[in-house]
């Protein structure tokens, strides 16, 4: 830690903020009480994380209050961070968690509605999805119906094969971090990105895959 | 993520370059300050005590009716979880038992006149125990030998003596367990008062017949001598039989003293 703040200290008389320190600077010094670090890795992050959790759960409002509160258990839980793992990985960890979570309730919500008693679910025989029917709540982000089309067949994905094709695909995360996000192997990050693929193909019309 | 592209079959780089051009969503731009009004939120002490108190208090509720319900199940049991086979054996004192109602009862005389058509007179104690059952509840069955004997019995039901070695005899009488003399209450004999009078001598046909008579006893010091008859106390005509209430006091004696009767003062 003291180093850490000879570092900080070096890069600030430096002439050097805090954005040009690495991710474990900045939680390092974040763990110590520093703020500006704290919200340094707020900037760096805050969208990336909102954007994971809007297409997890197509559902803007909800996919803020989610990374909001992704950063604040971030910050509770900063000093049990290590520098093993990759800064983003951790941070998406708790997202992923978040959500899943959220998810879960979504769906005991869903079982326990009158609505969803008298629904007629009877011939869908993949895996209750609660985000299936919900529309979109911030059509700025999808206002074309290419994109409509994606999301919602993306909402339509089990959870185990939603997180890992939206962090590949959307998030450009690679194999080995989207492993340790999950913690998962590496053949089985894989195999689920390749079946969440299919599925999307079968889902989506190939004029919208620009397969026409 | 080109090289795994372009490793991928076309449909599935087609799905995966559509999803890498969907849109971004953006934080809004008060994110950070939300962030931190969350952090300051949970930082502060909560102030919610009833979170502690109202399980505590829970708890301490339930370990208290736990008790209570113990303690009643245990008084409870105190009276009424007897086992009948003890009650049969070993009947309870008289206090702790519920007495029956009468109704359920024989009638006495209804009772005994049956048991004396049917048995003989060894059996009158029978008809007397059945026959006044609320008067005595709390009797233990006896054997027939301790009926006649009139002893009593152990836990296990055998007869219980003064001299364990003494073998119990049936044809023995029934002796008088009252406290002897004038001061414990109840009837003395007249034997034991003219023994406490300080006579001794035998019962014959008109009265007691003294043959010692000590100097300091009552009756020597009110004039009776050795070959007096005593007929009667204080005009109690003296026989085997004759009883006298412990505690009263003896004021005159009669004899019969060379064929003349003589009343003779008692001086205290």
């Amino acid at each position: 830690m003291a180093s850490v703040e000879r570092d900080m200290d070096k890069a600030r008389s430096g002439g050097q903020t805090a954005a040009a320190l690495s991710d474990h600077e900045l939680a390092a010094a974040a763990a110590g009480g520093d703020e500006a670090a704290f919200g340094e890795l707020m900037d760096r992050y805050r969208n990336p994380i909102t954007n994971f959790l809007y297409r997890f759960l197509n559902d803007y409002e909800e996919a803020v209050d989610l990374a909001q509160e992704t950063f604040v258990r971030l910050y509770f839980a900063l000093d049990r961070y290590h520098a093993g793992y990759a800064f983003s990985t951790y941070l998406y960890r708790i997202a992923s968690n978040l959500a899943i979570s959220e998810l879960r309730k979504r769906k005991r919500r869903r079982l326990f509605s009158l609505t969803g008693l008298f629904t007629d679910d009877a011939s869908d025989t993949a895996e209750y999805q609660p985000a299936d029917g919900r529309r979109l709540q911030d059509a700025s982000f999808d206002d074309d119906q290419r994109s409509a089309a994606i999301a919602k067949a993306i909402a339509t994905l089990p959870e185990k094969y939603r997180v890992p094709i939206i962090l590949r695909d959307i998030e450009e995360m690679s194999y080995d971090e989207i492993s340790q996000v999950l913690e998962i192997e590496l053949g089985t990050t894989k195999s689920r990105i390749n079946r969440a693929r299919g599925m999307l193909r079968e889902k989506l019309d190939k004029e919208i895959l620009g397969l026409k | 993520m080109t090289n795994e592209l372009e490793e991928l079959n076309a449909e599935d780089r087609h799905v995966a370059e559509a999803l890498g051009a969907m849109p971004r969503a953006a934080a809004p731009t008060d994110f950070n300050h939300k962030v931190r009004g969350r952090i300051a939120a949970r930082k502060q002490p909560s102030g919610s005590g009833w979170r502690i108190f109202v399980p505590a208090f829970a708890a301490v509720f339930l370990v208290a009716l736990g008790a209570v319900l113990y303690l009643g199940v245990l008084s409870s049991a105190d009276v009424t979880d007897v086992p009948p086979i003890a009650e049969a054996s070993t009947p309870a004192p008289a206090s702790n038992r519920v007495p029956e109602p009468s109704v359920q009862l024989p009638e006495p005389t209804e009772v005994a006149s049956t048991v004396n058509e049917d048995t003989p007179a060894p059996n009158d104690l029978v008809t007397e125990r059945v026959a006044s059952p609320q008067r005595r509840p709390e009797r233990r069955p006896q054997t027939p030998a301790q009926i006649n004997d009139g002893g009593s019995v152990d836990r296990a039901g055998s007869p219980v003596t003064s001299n364990p070695d003494r073998p119990v005899n049936s044809n023995v009488s029934v002796p008088d367990m009252r406290p002897p003399g004038f001061e414990g209450g109840g009837q003395v004999d007249s034997s034991e008062v003219l023994s406490l009078m300080g006579l001794k001598g035998n019962f014959q046909a008109d009265g007691f017949l003294v043959s010692n008579a000590e100097a300091s006893g009552a009756a020597a010091r009110a004039g009776v001598r050795v070959g007096d008859v005593v007929e009667s106390l204080d005009g109690k005509k003296i026989e085997p039989e004759t009883r006298f209430a412990s505690g009263s006091e003896i004021r005159t004696i009669s004899v019969k003293r060379n064929g003349e009767s003589l009343t003779l003062r008692i001086n205290r």
